[in-house]
């Protein structure tokens, strides 16, 4: 790298140095993050221009920025929600449409988090752990996810039906049958898939009901005055800020 | 051998021949992507600083210098060709759509985009020109990649909504009339955006002129009449077709000479 360069992103570091301060659910505390950079604004705008593949790759690009720009690579899903409202709030300002975001981030703070970190469904001989992935574990499923989907409407019900088993599969964290135990890190991903594959239909029932938790949560969270924020890719866009 | 010339707007631009043994190169990339095959165009233009216009008028010289001046384009009677001077004609010269600002202490220079857009939608701060804080500037066009997105991951995100407003205030500007088209020849209007992949795949369209079996054939008949084949590689392919309806000439004058020979 040429030395004029070198001293321009000097420049640029000093410049913007600044860090905000977002409260994190699991680690209940604040931690320092920095702010969105152009680039990451640009990615998060432009994935949502690719169907079913770009709302893999806004999510994908949400985790990369929040473990990126936190320095934290433990983080859970539900810590997810504190750092898209805190940094689109720091970037494009308070309010998106008509909601304002300040009332989002006191709903962080005082909505108790009653999510289980791990949990255990039991039927017969089957045995499953399950545990709330963190955001790195998520990436890595979204990536393969992203791989094999195929974006033709005629297999569109099939891309969805493979979002679903990818839901399932990051929530499961070992699966026992009698003595035998798998933990679901210790496999590749394709053979994860055709092990969840082959879980009954009642156990999928109960994994649904513990994603649920999160879902609520989330949506207890993301609700202002009886009106629930949409977040996606327009969520990050300008023209869409006040 | 460098070429030079002058553009519409006066700047002086230099670049390289493209050598028959270049488009073997060429006809290998067919398969390959639309960025690789930019890269590889862009590596013949030697002046550094350049946007996508001012590239694309330094593309049809070339193409007029090395290949030739007609382009066969599609019509619903079939291929048409057209000469290129009638493309530069239509382009004429650009507006200057240049403008500065600046965001949170840094002096930003906007214009036309440096770079094609190849499906890396990171080209879109190549609109950036320049960067400059306290008297020390950085020209983004002649960043090497490593550099490029170095500064770009750590611009603050306010230029965003200044980069969208210079998109909409000139999206005019980034539509370039090539060809107006011909209703007695069904022949449609050819506009090239250059904020899309049909500006980058326009450009690769002009230099797709030879397939690999065509190549080989070429040079195995000219090496009848000029056997030394580094020569023949080394010179362009308008000097090329030159040779070869020389040597055609060339066939059918003995040809016709044997003819009357045995005649007599």
């Amino acid at each position: 790298m040429s030395k004029n360069v070198s001293s321009f992103l000097n420049k640029l570091d000093k410049l913007h140095d600044e860090t905000i301060e977002i409260y994190v659910p699991s680690l209940k505390k604040k931690v320092p993050t920095k702010p969105l950079n152009l680039k990451q604004q640009k990615d998060l705008i432009s994935s949502a221009l690719d169907g079913l593949k770009g709302t893999l790759d806004f999510n994908r690009t949400l985790n990369k920025i929040i473990i990126e720009n936190s320095g934290l690579s433990d983080l859970k899903l539900y810590d997810k929600l504190p750092f898209i409202v805190a940094l689109r709030k720091n970037a494009l300002g308070n309010k998106a449409g008509k909601i304002e975001l300040q009332g989002i981030l006191d709903n962080i703070k005082n909505i108790p988090l009653e999510i289980k970190d791990k949990d255990t469904i039991k039927k017969g001989p089957l045995k499953l752990t399950l545990k709330i992935p963190t955001l790195r574990e998520e990436n890595m499923l979204l990536n393969k996810c992203e791989q094999e989907i195929n974006t033709d409407l005629e297999v569109l019900k099939e891309g969805i039906g493979k979002l679903y088993i990818y839901e399932i599969l990051k929530h499961i964290d070992t699966i026992q049958v009698d003595d035998d135990v798998i933990d679901l890190d210790d496999i590749r991903i394709h053979e994860r898939v055709k092990l969840v594959e082959k879980l009954p239909l009642s156990v999928y029932t109960k994994i649904s009901d513990y994603i649920e938790t999160v879902n609520k949560y989330n949506t207890d969270i993301l609700t202002v005055d009886e009106t629930e924020l949409e977040i996606d890719a327009e969520f990050f866009d300008t023209s869409a800020s006040d | 051998m460098d070429l030079s010339f002058t553009l519409p707007n006066k700047k002086e631009v230099v670049v390289n021949e493209i050598l028959y043994k270049d488009l073997r190169k060429m006809a290998l990339y067919n398969d390959s992507s639309l960025s690789n095959t930019i890269d590889f165009l862009e590596s013949f233009i030697l002046t550094k600083g350049l946007t996508v216009v001012e590239k694309l008028f330094a593309f049809f010289i070339l193409r007029e210098k090395c290949i030739g001046d007609q382009v066969a384009i599609g019509s619903k009677k079939g291929k048409v060709n057209i000469g290129l001077h009638v493309f530069k004609k239509n382009i004429g010269t650009f507006d200057d759509i240049r403008e500065e600002i600046d965001i949170d202490g840094i002096k930003c220079v906007l214009n036309y985009p440096s770079r094609f857009y190849v499906g890396d939608t990171d080209f879109i701060f190549s609109l950036i020109e320049s960067l400059e804080i306290d008297n020390e500037k950085v020209t983004i066009s002649s960043l090497s990649k490593q550099e490029y997105n170095k500064i770009i991951s750590r611009l603050p995100d306010t230029i965003f909504g200044h980069l969208e407003a210079f998109i909409q205030k000139n999206s005019s500007h980034f539509n370039v009339l090539i060809y107006e088209g011909k209703e007695s020849m069904e022949i449609d209007k050819i506009v090239l955006n250059m904020l899309d992949g049909s500006f980058s795949a326009f450009i690769v369209k002009l230099f797709d002129c030879i397939q690999d079996t065509d190549y080989r054939e070429m040079l195995f008949v000219l090496s009848k009449r000029i056997p030394d084949v580094s020569f023949l590689i080394n010179s362009t392919y308008l000097e090329l077709n030159d040779y070869y309806k020389l040597y055609a000439d060339e066939v059918e004058k003995q040809n016709e000479d044997l003819q009357k020979q045995n005649a007599s």
